[in-house]
């Protein structure tokens, strides 16, 4: 840079702004950089003062002029090009026609490696397609209702918990009480009912919801109406709302379904509306019924078994509505300070309950696909340099006739496009059979399935991804093959000397080796993680058990005897049938999902209606429940027979409950107070180990039980210990239960490791799709040594062949390629253990029981890839060592 | 780069860098720093143009023919041989003149509408 004036020296300041003009195109700076320098010089001499504000101010000016030169530059670029090509924009297109049409014809002549690209293409462009198309039918598209986005979710946090549930004189003030929702609605969890009344006994999955519940969902019906705030007092009248598919198989579809009377657990309820095909909040049910507000125990304040619906107004934001929300939960704290103290009603979106705790696992899919993508691409650009280099003569006469390097480089990246494209298509259809046979198997671990389909959204996203493929996997090899010495490729006759490209071959397997260690190791994780799931000991014998829920309608089973009686029917025949060891009676099945809680005292120290109260989860079983579900008995005494109405109340606690409140001391013989409505006093006779019963991956929660024969709430549930395979012993238990009582319908039986399976459906949905990736990786891996390895073999048939005639062994020439493969592959390995190191953090949400960085699953993978490497080199090493010396000294190149 | 041909209308409106240099260039002469200093003070200090933005816009100006590099020099007691002069090409005064005309016009309709007393 020359000086601005004849012996003045530059300042520091305008050395650096020199420094930075560099940042301007190479033309613009020949033009001008003087000038600048000295407009700058000019205005910094001037001012020794307030130099940081001229600083800024041509920072700033850089900052707006630099890319607009640069975008400048750019654009006369691709004018430039057309003009140089002599076209104008139309003849333009006609080039683009022309570069087709070579493309098609020259793919059309090597068949073979067509049918390669495109297959390995196909694969990763469809795996990606596929996922995604799941991504967006679970995760990206709004619920199946009008504006989805106002619809939320609504439950209850307190002190002892943020996952609680609604009660309903709460629910009625909230309702009552907001200005923000057009409507608030609850529903309880649907039950089996008992339908009589019909040719034979059926069982109907029914939900109790309030009125406006269908309005909050947007649901209009097509015959009759909905519930109104009347029909919420059932005592007088009963109604109840049908869905769509239960119309038809119950009353054939007929029109005038309206006013008939369906018997449902005994009790006379009269049809008032239809709802259409596919409505429904989560799960199917076949009918709704209202919540009875009037009957007692919907009175209690402190009972907590709704979940909320709601629409937003159209000008009501969530936060708002929230803050509307909370000032109504501490209006009732204070009214209410014995149930209320610390309760809270929250609302989220309803579309975050619907997919929360799939959308980690589909979210680390979508990135391993894209991994495995990329691994495909880097073997189709190693296809397309070892074929860019063997097309060197045709490339060359093409250029000696006038074509402009930049046109062979379009012509080389439409071919790699059209290639994509190609593959596109395949991949679409693989997608969409892929897709079609995840649905038909119906795995219970994505939510929203149904909803999923291949439409225009993912074709769209299908082509897009196909360009930029091509454009990714097209670029290095088309660069590469239109920079050539035309001279140079004439004259080798086309076939090109060793070593053109081969940095970038090695570097492509390189980072191919890295990818497929990271896929790799994540799926390690998750397979070591789902093995130790699936191994917890759950507190429980899960072999050879059978589980069963009877639903015992009221109407006919009013008093505690009659529902004792008919378990005790139903036990005694079915111990005398062979294969069965005994049956037990819970009101909430462990893994089952559901739960009943409570406030709990112990008197003197603690006191129920205040904050010193605490929270467990209540049960009720029949004295053997222990036994038969193999629980063990750590203190005290289990239940007997004597234990029974008239006999003084006793309670057992479980290992968890006892830790947290009884730390120090033994618990056999303390007295708790227990909030069932009334106050129920019982004594503690034994402590139980804990279960999971949440979920194996979760905490084993505080749980106490109650004796049947005291206090028989709920107890639905059946289940059958057997000494033989339980599948032989299904048959008996709905004959012998239609025995007891010929009125009752006949429920779903489950084994009761099905039931634990389906609770790590989803983990084990996330390890065999992600396995599939890395395997799928682990060969396309495989495949690019190997093809970069026999690349590297023809590409020195002379050297090799010249040193075999100077005396190399064939351990030398094994050596000389296996060397090479490993080294890359080392280099490889290194890359992916890092990146590995990196990237596992974001996938320990979905870890159990190992950590991200877990040493052991970072040391299998690798051996595992070197050993797949070794046999890629093997294989073209040993093809090398059968290169004839002579053969090879012959050959021209 | 492509010259920019057609009429005088197809380069209004004009961007505000663009009017200014055009303006300073209505009077005489100037070299970059030149036009610089003319539009902070006319502006009194309320534009600035920096370097990069001044050097660029000059650049396009070139190119679509609205000015040009200037022959002739002042006199040599202000020439500084190393700087680059430019001036108004008829073009670009033509454009100037109609943006004006334009601008007259406006001002004239807020009048018209008080929004301007």
């Amino acid at each position: 840079m020359k000086d601005l004036h004849a012996g003045d020296r530059r300042t520091l300041g305008e050395r650096c702004y020199a420094v930075l003009l560099g940042l301007y195109p190479r033309r613009f700076r020949r033009s001008y950089e003087r000038q600048l320098l000295e407009a700058f010089s000019q205005r910094y001499r001037a001012r020794p003062t307030g130099r940081a504000r001229l600083w800024l101010f041509h920072l700033w000016d850089l900052a707006r002029s630099v890319p607009r030169e640069h975008w400048d530059v750019w654009r006369d670029a691709l004018r430039g090009w057309r003009a140089r090509d002599g076209v104008t924009g139309r003849e333009w297109m006609s080039t683009v026609v022309q570069d087709l049409t070579y493309a098609l014809r020259s793919l059309r002549r090597s068949p073979g490696f067509m049918v390669v690209v495109v297959v390995t293409l196909g694969l990763g462009i469809g795996l990606n397609t596929a996922i995604f198309s799941i991504v967006n039918g679970v995760l990206l598209r709004p619920l199946p209702y009008p504006d989805a986005d106002r619809l939320v979710w609504g439950y209850s946090t307190f002190s002892g918990g943020n996952n609680a549930s609604v009660s309903p004189p709460d629910y009625l003030d909230y309702r009552a009480e907001n200005t923000v929702f057009t409507h608030l609605a609850a529903r309880r969890g649907q039950r089996p009912y008992a339908l009589t009344g019909m040719d034979r006994p059926l069982q109907g999955a029914g939900q109790e919801v309030s009125a406006g519940f269908f309005e909050a969902l947007g649901g209009v019906p097509v015959v009759g109406r909905t519930f109104t705030v009347e029909d919420e007092r059932i005592a007088t009248n009963r109604v109840a709302v049908l869905s769509y598919g239960f119309w038809q198989r119950m009353f054939a579809g007929s029109d005038d379904v309206l006013d008939q009377a369906m018997t449902l657990d005994g009790e006379t309820y009269h049809v008032v509306g239809v709802m259409p095909p596919g409505f429904r909040l989560f799960n199917a049910v076949d009918f709704w019924t209202p919540i009875g507000f009037d009957a007692d125990f919907a009175q209690v304040r402190r009972f907590h078994f709704l979940r909320l619906v709601g629409r937003l107004r159209d000008d009501v934001s969530l936060e708002r509505a929230q803050a509307e929300l909370d000032v109504i939960s501490k209006r009732l704290e204070e009214a209410y300070p014995a149930s209320n103290a610390t309760w809270r009603l929250v609302v989220v979106p309803l579309h975050q309950v619907a997919v929360s705790n799939v959308r980690p696992a589909l979210l680390l899919l979508l990135g391993a696909v894209g991994l495995v993508l990329l691994i495909a691409c880097g073997n189709v650009a190693n296809l397309l340099l070892a074929r860019g280099a063997a097309r060197h003569s045709e490339l060359a006469v093409r250029t000696a006739l006038g074509a402009s390097r930049r046109r062979v480089l379009r012509q080389l990246l439409t071919e790699s496009i059209m290639l994509a494209l190609i593959g596109g298509i395949v991949g679409s259809v693989l997608a969409v059979v892929g897709v079609g046979a995840l649905q038909a198997l119906q795995p219970r671990s994505i939510p929203r399935l149904d909803e999923v389909a291949v439409d225009g959204m993912v074709l769209a996203f299908a082509f897009g991804l196909s360009v930029i493929t091509g454009v990714v996997f097209g670029l290095l090899p088309s660069l590469s093959a239109s920079k050539l010495d035309v001279n140079a490729a004439l004259k080798e006759g086309g076939r090109s000397g060793a070593g053109r490209g081969d940095g970038m071959r090695a570097g492509l397997v390189v980072s191919e080796v890295a990818l497929s260690l990271i896929l790799l190791i994540g799926a390690g994780l998750l397979i070591e993680s789902f093995w130790r799931l699936s191994r917890v000991d759950p507190g429980f014998d899960v072999r050879n058990a059978v589980t069963t829920s009877v639903a015992l309608p009221s109407a006919r089973y009013e008093t505690d005897e009659q529902r004792i009686a008919f378990y005790d029917a139903v036990r005694e025949r079915l111990r005398s049938t062979p294969g069965v060891v005994d049956v037990a009676v819970t009101s909430n099945l462990p893994l089952g999902g559901g739960g009943n809680d409570t406030y709990l005292a112990v008197p003197g120290r603690h006191q129920l209606g205040t904050e010193s109260q605490f929270n467990a989860q209540n049960r009720s079983v029949s004295a053997n429940f222990f036994d038969v579900m193999q629980t063990p008995l750590l203190q005290g005494r289990q239940f007997t027979s004597a234990d029974r109405d008239g006999t003084p109340n006793v309670v057992i606690i479980n290992e968890p409950f006892a830790n947290t409140i009884f730390p120090d001391e033994s618990p056999i013989g303390q007295r708790l107070q227990i909030d069932l409505g009334d106050v129920y006093e019982a004594e503690i006779v034994g402590v139980v180990g804990g279960i999971n019963h949440f979920s194996l991956g979760g905490q084993r929660p505080a749980e106490f039980y109650l004796p049947l024969r005291q206090s028989a709430f709920g107890g639905q549930n059946l289940i059958v210990r057997t000494s033989v395979d339980p599948l032989t012993v299904t048959n008996a238990i709905p004959r012998i239960v239609s025995n007891v009582d010929p009125l009752l319908p006949v429920s779903p039986m489950f084994t009761y490791e099905e039931l634990v399976a389906n609770s790590i459906a989803q983990p084990r949905f996330a390890m065999l799709i992600l396995g599939l990736f890395a395997a799928v990786a682990l060969v396309l891996a495989g495949v690019g040594i190997y093809g970069v390895l026999g690349y590297y073999v023809a590409q020195r048939t002379k050297e090799v062949g010249l040193r075999v005639a100077l005396g190399a062994k064939n351990g030398d020439v094994l050596r000389l390629v296996v060397g090479r493969g490993m080294g890359l592959t080392a280099l490889g390995l290194l890359v992916g253990v890092i990146g590995a190191f990196g990237l596992t953090r974001f996938m320990s949400s979905l870890l159990f029981g190992v950590g991200a960085t877990d040493p052991v699953t970072f040391m299998v993978p690798p051996v595992v890839l070197a050993l797949i490497a070794l046999l890629a080199s093997y294989l073209p090493a040993r093809r090398a060592t059968r290169i004839a010396p002579i053969a090879a000294l012959k050959t021209d190149g | 780069m492509v010259a920019k041909p057609g009429t005088p209308e197809d380069h209004l409106p004009l961007t505000p860098a663009v009017l200014h240099i055009l303006l300073a260039l209505s009077d005489r002469k100037r070299h970059g720093l030149g036009i610089m200093d003319e539009v902070e003070e006319r502006t009194l200090g309320s534009v600035r143009l920096g370097p990069g933005t001044l050097y660029g816009t000059i650049k396009r100006m070139v190119a679509s023919g609205l000015i040009d590099e200037a022959e002739g020099r002042p006199a040599p007691e202000e020439d500084d041989t190393r700087r680059r002069y430019y001036a108004l090409t008829v073009l670009g005064r033509q454009v100037l003149g109609l943006e004006a005309q334009r601008l007259q016009h406006l001002v004239t309709v807020a009048r018209d509408k008080e929004v301007l007393r």
